[in-house]
């Protein structure tokens, strides 16, 4: 039986919407895979897409980065290329999706009770789904090439977490802010364009003129996307800094899941 | 059993709008209105476009907050605001039922087994496995409100929904309804502006007026409540008609007054007007339009006596008995002259007929505006 209270005086704080999730988890779950069978229902080649994606995404870097570009002072560019983008794609894409959720039940949120954090974390959900499917082509591509580091392989399920729930982090800031300015909703791809080249993803730290390169220590995603660096292939890593970064990132997160929830009300009493 | 209620306290809500200007104005939909509503309770929420009924159901659902006060709601809710919302267009008909079901808080094992009932009374037939989007707009309206009339919520929210599909599935529908709402001790909360469908239905009635809630038994009591707060009617509004020949106005004022205390009449009762103009100061001829409860026009006429100028002008018009259906009339005054239209008053005035089944003749219940007695010349019975 469900009870709602709706109270002018009541907050909604985060330890009563965690156990709505909980309560609602069916709901996330088929929205979810509503969301996966959608996406590959109008394709000729339906869920082969999950698969393929990734493959053609893998096949082009390795081209490249193999045959054209060549890094130098970094061990085997295509694998370095390829799970720094990976971590960053893990990140960007989920970060992408999750905000264009929002702008797509505009008409059922107006309509029917229900929760935004709910369409954005079964939207999450299924993006993950797909990421899941890029991590294990890359860990194949990285067996194949030999460059594998067995001994912190488990790193990499933590690494996965670890972006996603970043990226779930701006998204609850980004959503937060649009509630009233649809405005930030349109900053998301500029935002990722510029912190992509603030990130080493295309090109290694050590690549930089020294006078810039220690511009890099204050930036957070740095620490993300070295970390999957080091999960897929042994990269030399500064553990105090990585630390710091993903500290940094994980209280961001939070802040902003409490920011979004808070402003969640507000909206509602616009409405 | 759980108990099932829907509780309102000090409820208020404003909207928010822009003003030209750029700034923000605040417009008060509801100002400290406090109800219950009660298990087994049909409600019909009645009254003008904008008054806040839909508001009011949103605030229901929880879909909106209110700015004051408190609603409290117990039991599941079927929120029928938007027939349709929450459907994917690439799902299939079947898919798409489960994923309503989830969107309003029923998993999908309990609608599993609504799920036939449902295709059977959408008449969906095979196209139940084909995505949505390839559904007609009957189809597609007619699947979505039967698989939220069928799912086992306890509270049902509908915003103007009654009309889907065909007369014949309206019928099924309101049958549907009427049967859980008697039935099944559920609460049902009705916007509509068709009243016969609301007498069939609804133990209560509600309407917005001045922010606030009227609570009525009876629809009777609604229209005897509406007949004497429309007594001395709002000042009609004046409006030029383009082609006029001139652009004054022909006289200053005109409204429609009734001859008795309500403007409540029987089917069998003559409806007699007063129709006053006051400083009439050019010949003009007299038209009047009557409208149904839809806005639509029932029918146009004029008199053929000319009016002269004067300061005031009083007429008595005689509208006929059992002619006009149950229902609620609002009229506009027309005024031509030199053979054209000149100027309209609208809203001069409106009455209601009640309870056509009173009548000796034509007792039975039919649709439209009007009901004209009609005799049969002759019948032959060719065996």
């Amino acid at each position: 039986m469900l009870n709602i209270k709706l109270n002018k005086a009541g907050k909604d704080r985060l330890r009563d919407v965690i156990p709505m999730l909980w309560r609602q988890r069916e709901l996330i779950m088929s929205l979810a895979t509503r969301d996966l069978k959608v996406k590959y229902k109008q394709t000729f080649l339906g869920v082969v897409w999950m698969f393929l994606n990734p493959l053609l995404m893998a096949a082009i870097f390795t081209f490249f980065f193999s045959q054209i570009i060549q890094f130098t002072g970094v061990k085997h560019s295509t694998l370095y290329v390829l799970s720094g983008y990976l971590g960053w794609y893990v990140f960007s894409n989920t970060l992408q999706q999750c905000t264009l959720v929002l702008k797509d039940s505009e008409s059922i949120i107006e309509k029917i009770h229900i929760h935004r954090v709910l369409l954005v974390l079964s939207r999450c959900l299924s993006v993950c789904i797909e990421h899941l499917v890029f991590v294990l082509i890359v860990l194949v591509i990285t067996f194949i090439s030999g460059q594998v580091n067995n001994q912190f392989i488990w790193m990499i399920p933590i690494s996965y977490v670890l972006s996603s729930l970043v990226a779930l982090g701006f998204v609850f800031f980004i959503a937060g802010l649009s509630i009233f300015r649809k405005d930030f909703l349109q900053i998301v791809p500029h935002f990722l364009q510029v912190a992509i080249w603030l990130t080493p993803v295309f090109y290694a730290k050590e690549m930089l003129p020294s006078e810039f390169s220690w511009l890099l220590n204050f930036n957070p995603f740095l620490g993300m996307v070295e970390l999957w660096r080091f999960a897929f292939y042994s990269e030399p890593f500064d553990i105090g800094l990585f630390g710091f970064h993903v500290l940094t990132l994980l209280i961001l997160s939070l802040l902003s899941f409490r920011f979004f929830v808070k402003r969640e009300r507000l909206y509602l009493e616009q409405l | 059993m759980n108990d099932i209620y829907i509780k309102a306290y000090g409820l208020s809500k404003d909207y928010k709008v822009k003003t030209e200007s750029g700034g923000h104005k605040l417009i008060p939909i509801l100002a400290d209105v406090s109800f219950e509503i009660q298990r087994g309770e049909v409600l019909g929420i009645i009254g003008a476009n904008g008054s806040g009924k839909s508001t009011l159901l949103k605030l229901i659902a929880g879909v909106t907050k209110p700015n004051a006060g408190q609603v409290e709601v117990k039991g599941t809710v079927a929120s029928l605001l938007d027939i349709g919302a929450g459907f994917h267009p690439d799902l299939s008909g079947e898919e798409n039922i489960y994923l309503m079901g989830q969107l309003q808080g029923i998993s999908k094992k309990i609608s599993k087994q609504f799920v036939d009932e449902i295709i059977a009374f959408s008449e969906i037939g095979e196209f139940i496995h084909l995505p949505v989007k390839n559904y007609s707009k009957g189809m597609y309206l007619r699947l979505a409100f039967s698989t939220m009339i069928h799912l086992p919520f306890d509270i049902y929210l509908m915003d103007e929904v009654l009309s889907v599909g065909d007369i014949e599935f309206q019928e099924k529908c309101k049958k549907y309804i009427r049967n859980l709402a008697i039935g099944k001790d559920k609460i049902l909360l009705i916007i509509s502006h068709n009243y016969s469908e609301l007498k069939d239905l609804c133990t209560r009635y509600f309407t917005l007026e001045n922010e606030q809630v009227c609570d009525f038994a009876r629809l009777d009591d609604y229209f005897a409540h509406q007949a004497t707060h429309t007594k001395k009617p709002k000042d009609g509004s004046y409006q030029l008609w383009e082609h006029g020949l001139s652009t004054k106005k022909p006289l200053e004022n005109a409204t429609i007054n009734f001859r008795k205390e309500s403007a409540v009449f029987d089917f069998d009762e003559c409806v007699s007007l007063e129709i006053k103009l006051t400083n009439v100061t050019e010949n003009v001829q007299l038209g009047l339009s009557v409208r149904d409860g839809f806005n639509q026009t029932v029918f146009q006429t004029y008199f053929s006596e000319e009016i002269r100028p004067s300061s005031s002008v009083l007429l008595d018009v005689i509208l006929p008995k059992q002619f006009f259906n149950q229902g609620s009339f609002p009229m506009d005054l027309l005024f031509y002259s030199s053979g054209q239209l000149h100027c309209i008053w609208n809203d001069c005035g409106v009455f209601q007929i009640t309870e056509v089944q009173h009548s000796k003749t034509l007792s039975l219940r039919t649709w439209g505006p009007t009901k004209p007695d009609i005799q049969i010349q002759s019948i032959a019975y060719v065996d």
